[in-house]
């Protein structure tokens, strides 16, 4: 046990280089605004007196270390601006619609895992039949899909052509009321709140956007899952686990595909990069209130704290899904656990 | 019961590539009889694995087995479906193989390993299958077994990852053990306690085995008897001590000579001349005839012909006869 | 020569990836001649026959302002591989220097240099473009330099890689000792051998910078109207989805898919010449 909290500390401290880089980064971005930022920050109805204000009061007259250091004092204390449309702290913006993006991200993240690791499960132990040359086929387009065009082309097909799909408007159609907030999540809130009605209605809104925005991550997923497998159904053990009468499933399940997890949990970043950057496309098709769409709406409209606060946030969620996959392939594999 | 335990019976097999059809198997016929210690004896290639691998019917998908008999028991284990064959294999006829760590599942316990064995086989609570691993580490001489259960093979030398594969392959007692270059990759020493441990077990649990190497002494030191095979054939069978007194073949006499001894000189070492013929292009009735010093019209042009020299030694080779006496 | 048979190996065993070649130089050459040859002005408006399905005269029918999006997606192609083309060759430079060095020199120079890669890891990679743009602009211009700089590490990687390997090889010893210098050496000697790889991953990189590329310009960075460019024209065509107009944005959509996946056979198919070991 000791060990084991011993490495999470020690991928944790890894992961410190990775945020300060991030930090760096977006003091840059937002600093190497062209014109003046003080403009952008203080709102397109001020006047020169008020720019000077905001230029005084964003620190943008000292020089760049002091501003970096002012920059950092402000995230410390969860300031990250104002926003420009609502007027309000912007981390609470994003605080608000976070759910609603993480909600979307972990359906696609379902859906994606639930069919890429049983095609490439299939695949491999099935060579040369039909699922196999499926799932190649899959892995092979699914990565050219742009993720706006597959969105809008399932929501032609489905909800103009066939009307089996709800109206591709955002988390739930006009005409029912949001669950009480708990988790900001409708579809725990609706079944805390015992509301079977909107639990499925929101269902149905997540279908389409978390089939688009998860297909574009199934390819890789599946591709990896094959060829982690094959791979592992080659090895040494596993003629040893065959010669020694153990039963193909056992084999399967307990000796090969355990073995074969290791490279697909190392894809998962490449996944969740994917996942997370793909969110903004899926979110602008599918009118989705998440953050997504909030750092859309925030880029056209020039509100740079908030474009800021996004790409922080995002940044930061990034590492820690990373940070979960390192531990997870920690204790999973005995080989590292044991040897630190 | 003089049924010999296993008896294999013209075997033949043909691997499919990508480049054609290699017959890597022709006509392979031997057995053993219950408690008897055979080696197959031959450099890389000659068909030792694919004859193991066939007889655990664990052949590659790539293997298409001609014709043939492997009787085991009385009973042809190639009529056998996949599902009987589960029973037979880690039960009846058990494997042990080379690289003993590569071998091992390397994210499971070994102790685990032996208990999903024994699982497999028997009748056996949970409780029991605890302690039939601790038993079988016992067995092979592991000491700390309650340690070394929880152990995983990355964390165990070549030799004790060999001997946790032979706890695997005895835990239900087999007929047969099937040892296919089990101290390839160990030290000299390793390799001789492994040795010694196999024997030891196949005594006590009057098991059968099958010694699959390329080091002749090390087959005559630990065999009862030994088959000699070249390029998918076999050559020779003979009892250990005849085999040295009287070797027929001239692919045995070179084996010998090329064999480093206690008592001989490394200047006499001989090296054998050639290489193995192309399976996939050539066919040949005798697969050693381009490297043979003896070879004539007649071993060209007729088909190999197997004499019975004695009831314990029967050669492959047309000239054995005239050779006999040399 | 025997690599001349090689491809013509490669190409005839798998019909897919001479598919793709032949798509690929169909894309060039519309790239090239399409803006000569199409039948319409791709920026000429014609607000009353808008939103008309395609037809003998308009083969991908006409958008919101009554322009010919047959003629629009054929000028598209030439900006869209343009802006790909770009930002990857610019990746592939900057990269395989930086990679370079760092695989050649190793202690302080692979330390900074992979800090420095790690830094752009540490993103999703479309939102670091997206705040590239943001910050340095909404032009053309800073679509090309927000794709180059994320496909950078890629390129290290592959370079830093090959070029360590190389390194430690024997030849390398040899010329070194007999005095050639480190630069002359890396330039002829190592980084030629590194090139196989290389080219793989270029094209592969093709098909992910026209998405990302696309993508940017889909939500509205980079590419203003009323230029054509085949993420815009999706994004504009979105808003006819719902009703039923579906040509305005899926004829755009559906070649920008034909482009990304004829690149990525197109890299399979290198892949396969290149080194028939990494074959899937």
């Amino acid at each position: 046990m000791l060990q084991t909290l011993r490495i999470i500390s020690g991928r944790l401290l890894q992961a410190i280089p990775a945020i300060l880089g991030i930090i760096i980064v977006t003091f840059f971005l937002t600093r190497a605004l062209p014109g003046d930022p003080a403009v952008y920050f203080a709102g397109p109805a001020a006047d020169a007196e008020s720019i000077a204000e905001i230029r005084h009061e964003l620190g943008l007259d000292k020089p760049l270390p002091s501003q970096f250091l002012i920059y950092l004092q402000d995230l410390y204390q969860g300031d990250l601006g104002m926003s420009i449309g609502t007027g309000r702290p912007v981390i609470e913006e994003l605080g608000r619609r976070l759910p609603a993006s993480i909600e979307l991200t972990l359906c696609a993240l379902v859906f994606a895992i639930s069919i890429a690791i049983p095609l490439g499960l299939l695949s491999a132990t099935r060579p040369d039949t039909w699922i196999d040359h499926l799932t190649r086929m899959i892995v092979t387009m699914g990565v050219s899909l742009p993720t706006f065009f597959t969105g809008l082309f399932f929501i032609y097909i489905f909800y103009y052509l066939l009307g089996i799909a709800p109206s591709p408007l955002g988390r739930l159609d006009f005409i029912y009321l949001s669950p009480p907030h708990v988790t900001g999540f409708y579809l725990i809130d609706s079944l805390i709140d015992g509301d079977w009605e909107v639990f499925f209605a929101s269902l149905s809104q997540l279908i389409l956007p978390s089939i688009t925005l998860g297909l574009f991550v199934l390819a890789p997923l599946a591709r990896m899952t094959r060829a982690s497998m094959l791979q592992v159904l080659s090895s040494d053990f596993i003629r040893t686990a065959k010669a020694n009468g153990l039963p193909r499933r056992k084999i399967l399940m307990t000796y090969a595909f355990r073995n074969a997890l290791l490279p697909i949990l190392t894809t998962m970043g490449m996944v969740f990069s994917f996942l997370l950057g793909s969110n903004v496309l899926v979110e602008k098709v599918f009118a989705w209130p998440g953050i997504g769409s909030f750092a859309i709406e925030a880029l056209i409209a020039s509100d740079y704290a908030a474009v800021q606060c996004f790409v922080l946030a995002m940044a930061i969620l990034y590492v820690f899904l990373n940070l979960m996959i390192d531990v997870i392939y920690t204790l999973v594999d005995p080989r590292i656990k044991l040897s630190g | 019961m003089n049924v010999p335990l296993l008896d294999i019976k013209d075997l033949s097999i043909t691997f499919k590539t990508r480049q054609g059809n290699v017959p890597a198997l022709e006509n392979i016929s031997f057995h053993i009889k219950k408690g008897e210690t055979v080696a197959v004896v031959g450099e890389s290639g000659s068909g030792k694995s694919v004859t193991a691998a066939a007889i655990l019917r664990i052949l590659d998908k790539a293997g298409q087995i001609d014709h043939g008999k492997i009787m085991f028991s009385g009973m042809n284990l190639l009529e056998f479906s996949e599902r009987y064959m589960l029973n037979i294999r880690g039960r009846e006829i058990s494997m042990i193989f080379q690289n003993p760590r590569a071998a091992l599942n390397p994210i499971r316990s070994v102790g685990k390993q032996i208990e999903d064995i024994i699982r497999m086989h028997g009748p056996v609570t949970k409780k029991n299958l605890y302690e039939h691993a601790i038993a079988a580490l016992n067995t092979v001489n592991i000491s700390s077994p309650e340690h070394r259960y929880h152990q995983y093979p990355f964390e165990l030398s070549g030799g004790m990852c060999q001997r946790v594969m032979i706890a695997m392959a005895i835990s239900c007692r087999p007929s047969l053990l099937i040892a296919d270059e089990p101290t390839t990759g160990l030290d000299v020493t390793t390799q001789a306690n492994i040795m010694e441990l196999i024997k030891t077990k196949s005594t006590e649990l009057h098991m059968s085995t099958l010694l699959i190497t390329h080091d002749l002494s090390m087959a005559a030191q630990y065999c009862d008897r030994i088959i000699v095979m070249h390029a998918g054939h076999i050559v020779e069978i003979s009892t250990t001590d005849d085999l040295y007194k009287n070797p027929l073949h001239p692919y045995t006499k070179k084996l010998i000579t090329a064999t480093p001894s206690e008592r001989g000189n490394v200047d006499d070492i001989e090296f054998i001349p050639g290489n193995l013929p192309n399976l996939l292009t050539e066919s040949l009735n005798c697969r050693f005839s381009n490297r043979c010093e003896f070879v004539d019209e007649k071993c060209v042009n007729n088909k190999l012909l197997y004499t019975e020299v004695s009831p314990t030694h029967s050669v492959a080779c047309w000239r054995a006869e005239e050779n006999a006496t040399a | 020569m025997k690599n001349l048979k090689h491809i013509k190996y490669v190409l005839t065993e798998n019909p897919i990836t001479f598919g793709s070649v032949i798509l690929f130089l169909l894309f060039i050459l519309t790239a090239i001649f399409g803006p000569l040859l199409i039948p319409f002005d791709p920026l000429a408006s014609d607000t009353e026959n808008a939103l008309n399905p395609p037809s003998a005269l308009h083969w991908f029918g006409t958008d919101q302002l009554g322009r010919d999006v047959f003629s629009r997606v054929v000028v598209a192609t030439r900006l869209d591989l343009f802006i790909a083309l770009v930002a990857v060759i610019l990746s592939f430079v900057v990269g395989s220097i930086l990679g370079s060095l760092a695989g050649y020199y190793g202690g302080w120079t692979d330390r900074i240099v992979g800090r420095f890669l790690d830094t752009i890891m540490a993103f999703p990679l479309f939102v670091l473009a997206m705040a590239i743009v943001a910050a340095l602009g909404n032009t053309i211009e800073n679509i090309v330099y927000a794709t180059a700089i994320i496909n950078l590490p890629f390129y290290a990687r592959v370079a830093r890689a090959e070029v360590n390997v190389l390194r430690n090889s024997p030849f390398v010893e040899a010329a070194l000792v007999s005095g050639n210098s480190h630069m002359k050496l890396l330039c002829f000697q190592i980084f030629p051998n590194a090139m196989p790889p290389m080219m793989v991953q270029l094209s592969l990189n093709m098909g992910w910078a026209i998405l990302n590329a696309a993508g940017l310009s889909f939500i509205g960075l980079g590419v203003k109207p009323p230029d054509a460019e085949w993420g815009i024209m999706v994004a504009e065509g979105a808003n006819y989805i719902i009703s039923g107009e579906w040509w305005v944005a899926l004829f755009p959509g559906a070649v920008l898919m034909l482009a990304v996946f004829c690149f990525n056979l197109l890299g399979d198919g290198l892949r396969d010449i290149f080194d028939p070991r990494k074959r899937s």
